[in-house]
């Protein structure tokens, strides 16, 4: 432990000793090679709903269902990144809980690397755990506040037994560290004495330590401020083009997901309304939500942002206990005619990959 | 817009020096620090955290805690009328009824268990004594309504919690008009909200602001919702004013290099996904480590030089309305001219 909370540490303060300048450049070498051409697919989900028990009373009579997740499908290649857009309540953090398997689902099927991970209990999930991890949005609540640095990069690998040896184990604290720029030398600190873009550095440092294959990033950025945010963004991007990461990448702020992303889904409800490219989905939104959701997306830049065409949604997204019949956006869809009113919308391949759930593209 | 905007000013803060006294330590959390607001306008104040914008705006009403805030130097002028030389009952009497101010957390900020009507119509019978209770209900339920809260005689019955965030929010905003403010400070109105209520609310504030004249003082760290609303805008960085102009000074020529970077910090949802994203190197600032008779951002700054280190660069004029605090200006014009 070092002097009392001053101020956060900086990079630049502590020389960094020879041993370890070895180690940045032999971790530089070793990672450049590997490369993520090969465009296997990696997760499959299908029909995924996760529904909650709404009870009532002092007998917990079942009175409905929270579809916090309804019907949902999609695929991700190897070492692309899924990006899931929606506001709260959406259910877009409940589809990374389910595939990281913190819930148990209520029916659908979530195919990860060729195997079908739903039905997984106890010792195979634990497996599961090494291969699947989740970065989380509070870096202040994420660590525990008593355990170092080191002892909270290692709690997986120690958990697994994937590394013996207190020298490899500081070893490798040292280069995860330097991967995620952070002082390879901070590791016996606590985590109070970090701010919270450095804390969010240990975070990922610390999904790492198991050597993942597939990360679920929910809202990692959004506590953090502008400059921090770009800095974050920017890691995320250099470890995954490293170490041929995949990601699921949730938030609200369209703009950082989609900068992130190679597909994006707009979520509403618990329901999947458009899934496309990410460039595609600014360029041809089709979804009347989706289109809701880019114009009020502020643009930094008063001359642009001044002509923008903002449509203003009416109203609250309906109770998700009591979802509308029909589609689900109807209630505050400019375009909502009796059909929408009476017949869900199937999520239909509009060409080229392009999905989207509204009668009024599918139709026309 | 801007037509409500005249060239009254109402609010003037000139040189205000609020330090923060931790142990032998002093945090310049805002450091000679002035602002002019006008009538109906709309003034943004943009800084990351720790940057001393919340500090430059809680000065203003008084509500800095002491200890260990202390205002220690400075004028705050309302109408010519220093605030910082009034009594607690003459602020008293101008915080909530002539400057009001609305808070990020709308549910931290209402009180939950009393119902919203009672805490608008509160609001209105401390400032003015001889309304009665059903008047003040009455006037809330109107103050709702205006905010477009649907059925709000309804409403006005409930409490917080049967609230969405965007409607807590705009409730807040009806209890800091109940007065009809003259100046409206909004810190980090829409940050707790998602985009399509935040649209919603800003539209909100927007309205009010020409339909009253109510200068608004927006504390912000989303360059986004600035470029669209504001009339005027700060950049704060470790309690100084490092950038000050109009939407269209700043984000189409940006000089100060914190400006610059701020700028391409932020994705734009119009440029396509190639198009990079430049990050600032180095934390946010941390008043305990900036050295007085430095420049703030020094750093963290690429174009620094020992100049930045030994002495504090002062506001210049750069072209009319537009000012800006850095050594290095021609150097950022390479920067400026590659700016999407």
């Amino acid at each position: 432990m070092s002097k009392p909370n001053v101020g956060h540490p900086t990079t630049a303060e502590m020389p960094i000793s020879g041993a370890v300048q070895r180690m940045i450049d032999w971790d530089i070498n070793a990672q450049a090679g590997v490369s993520n051409a090969v465009q296997e697919e990696i997760l499959r989900v299908e029909g995924l709903k996760m529904h909650f028990p709404v009870t009532k009373g002092l007998l917990k009579r079942q009175i409905g269902n929270v579809k916090a997740v309804d019907d949902v499908s999609f695929f991700i290649k190897k070492g692309e990144t899924l990006g899931i857009v929606g506001e709260s309540g959406s259910g877009k953090s409940t589809v990374g809980n389910c595939i990281m398997r913190n819930l148990d689902i209520t029916s659908g099927k979530i195919i990860f690397d060729g195997v079908d991970i739903a039905p997984m209990k106890g010792r195979e999930l634990k497996e599961l755990s090494k291969k699947l991890t989740m970065i989380t949005q509070d870096p202040f609540s994420s660590l525990d506040p008593r355990m170092t640095v080191k002892d909270s990069i290692l709690e997986g690998v120690r958990i697994h037994h994937l590394m013996k040896g207190e020298g490899n184990q500081e070893d490798l604290t040292k280069r995860l560290l330097i991967m995620v720029g952070l002082n390879p030398d901070f590791s016996d600190r606590f985590p109070h004495e970090f701010s919270g873009g450095q804390r969010q550095r240990i975070s990922i440092a610390r999904a790492l330590a198991i050597n993942p294959s597939f990360i679920v990033c929910d809202e990692i950025v959004s506590a953090l401020d502008v400059s921090i945010q770009a800095q974050i963004v920017a890691l995320m991007m250099k470890l995954q083009e490293k170490l041929g990461l995949t990601y699921i990448f949730i938030g609200h702020d369209l703009s950082v997901v989609r900068h992130l992303s190679n597909q994006v889904a707009v979520m509403y409800l618990g329901k999947f309304m458009e899934l496309t490219s990410s460039d595609e989905l600014y360029n041809h939104p089709l979804h009347p939500y989706t289109q809701a959701l880019i114009s009020a997306a502020p643009i930094p830049k008063p001359r642009i942002d001044r002509t923008r065409v903002r449509i203003l949604l009416e109203g609250e997204v309906p109770s998700p206990i009591n979802p509308p019949k029909g589609c689900n956006f109807c209630t505050r869809c400019k375009f909502a005619d009796q059909q929408c009113k009476e017949e869900e919308p199937a999520f239909t391949d509009v060409g080229g990959g392009h999905m989207v759930a509204c009668h009024k593209v599918t139709g026309s | 817009m801007g037509n409500v905007r005249n060239d009254e000013v109402i609010l003037d803060v000139q040189n205000l020096k609020t330090y923060f006294l931790n142990g032998t330590k002093e945090l310049r959390a805002s450091d000679d620090l002035s602002y002019q607001v006008h009538r109906g306008e709309c003034v943004a104040i943009i800084g990351e955290s720790g940057s001393g914008k919340s500090v430059s705006a809680l000065s203003v009403i008084g509500l800095i805690p002491y200890p260990p805030g202390l205002i220690v130097g400075g004028k705050i002028l309302f109408h010519g009328q220093d605030m910082l030389k009034m009594s607690d009952e003459e602020i008293r009497d101008i915080r909530g009824a002539k400057i009001s101010m609305i808070f990020q957390e709308p549910s931290t900020a209402l009180n939950p268990v009393v119902t919203v009507g009672k805490q608008i119509s509160e609001s209105l019978r401390i400032h003015n004594k001889h309304l009665s209770k059903k008047d003040a209900m009455k006037r809330a339920i109107e103050l709702l309504g205006m905010v477009n809260i649907p059925n709000p005689e309804e409403r006005a019955k409930q409490f917080p919690f049967e609230f969405s965030g965007g409607m807590q929010q705009r409730a807040m905003i009806a209890m800091a008009l109940s007065c009809n403010p003259e100046i409206l400070i909004c810190d980090e109105p829409t940050t707790a909200l998602d985009v399509t209520v935040q649209a919603q609310v800003l539209e909100q504030l927007d309205r009010l602001r020409s339909n009253f004249g109510t200068a608004l003082i927006i504390i912000t760290h989303n360059l986004g919702i600035v470029a669209r609303y504001a009339d005027t805008v700060k950049i704060m960085y470790g309690g100084k004013i490092v950038e000050e102009g109009s939407p269209e000074n700043l984000f189409d020529n940006p000089n100060h290099p914190y400006t610059l970077g701020l700028i391409q910090a932020v994705p734009r949802l119009d440029l396509p996904r190639s198009y990079g994203l430049h990050a600032i190197e180095g934390e946010p600032p941390d008043m305990a480590r900036i050295v007085p008779n430095s420049c703030a951002f020094a750093q963290r700054c690429k174009y620094v030089t020992d100049e930045c280190r030994n002495q504090r660069p002062s506001l210049e004029e750069i072209s009319p309305g537009h000012r800006c605090a850095c050594f290095h200006v021609d150097e950022t014009e390479e920067e400026r001219r590659n700016l999407v």
